[in-house]
């Protein structure tokens, strides 16, 4: 069975705007999922004010008040050629 | 030479914009094709994609009646090999999650037949008429991260992917070479679960191999 990368990126508000950045890979599942964990809470947040973000009476940012960094296995690959990344051997580091 | 399945790329986001741009690394070869799996809430449309700027063309578009997950299944002859940019543009910010699954084969000539099971209940259990040599490739839509599985042609398969779009899309590739006619699929949540098959058909041997045989 061929090697998966699962890459591991944060979301922060950066100029008042959501930005997604690649922090490094994990190489099993179980750990992607465990990084995952308020990327639930995110994507609960959004269905439930998406409405409201659409018609811009609610801005991203009120979730990021709380939870100023959400970490998501955003990326599953089977090369990391090029993408300049480190294996994370630590998850307690994404803080 | 046979149908292979080259790189494959996974991609989740939130897009707050009306483009999802990710990059996929396409190996190259002979005949050699982009296939891509777009889904996410129905409350957004999908204008189109494109790899390297170049536009893919749609081969199905379904949305489920339980979930309202809009799935869509697209494909590039001849993409341009390397790293590259998979392009998905939106009629409006999604801001819910889109997942894309983008994978490359050679030695292939496209698109075949597709499937969308769209009825409540798990697990659910259909078939799609393929050619021989063909591959498929299948996702699920469950409401839960549990009790999932993809059975193609009676064969349990590997997940390749398991995204949370407020519900679960998960996807798994075929065995290769399978023979042509009736494949049965199969796939399962510990919700209601739906699944969308996509047949990736074997390019025909080249007319100098047939010469070959007949000498």
């Amino acid at each position: 069975m061929s090697v998966k990368y699962y890459i591991i990126s944060k979301i922060e508000l950066v100029d008042s705007e959501p930005a997604t950045t690649a922090v490094g890979y994990v190489l099993n599942e179980a750990e992607a999922i465990q990084a995952s964990a308020d990327y639930n809470d995110y994507v609960q947040w959004i269905r439930t004010n998406r409405s409201d973000l659409i018609a811009g009476s609610t801005n991203i940012s009120e979730f990021f008040n709380t939870t100023p960094k959400v970490y998501f296995n955003n990326l599953t690959v089977d090369t990391i050629e090029g993408l300049g990344l480190s294996e994370i051997t630590d998850l307690n580091t994404l803080v | 030479m046979s149908l292979t399945l080259g790189n494959k790329t996974n991609s989740l986001s939130t897009p707050t914009i009306t483009t999802k741009t990710f990059a996929h690394n396409n190996g190259g070869g002979s005949n050699n094709y982009l296939f891509l799996m777009v889904c996410t809430d129905d409350a957004t449309s999908y204008v189109g994609a494109t790899y390297n700027g170049v536009a893919m063309t749609l081969v199905a578009e379904h949305t489920d009646s339980v979930y309202s997950e809009r799935i869509a299944y697209y494909y590039l002859a001849s993409p341009a090999t390397g790293s590259n940019n998979v392009v998905v543009t939106f009629d409006i910010e999604p801001y819910n999650p889109v997942s894309c699954e983008a994978f490359s084969y050679s030695d292939c000539a496209g698109a075949g037949n597709t499937l969308f099971d769209d009825t409540a209940g798990s697990p659910n259990t259909g078939s799609i008429t393929v050619s021989a040599n063909s591959q498929i490739f299948g996702v699920a839509v469950g409401g839960t991260n549990a009790g999932k599985n993809i059975t193609i042609n009676g064969s349990s398969r590997t997940l390749e992917f398991t995204n949370n779009v407020y519900n679960y899309i998960y996807g798994a590739f075929s065995a290769s070479g399978l023979s042509a006619g009736s494949i049965s699929t199969s796939v399962a949540n510990s919700s209601d679960v739906m699944g969308y098959f996509i047949e990736i058909k074997e390019a025909a041997a080249s007319s100098t191999q047939g010469l070959l045989l007949m000498i």
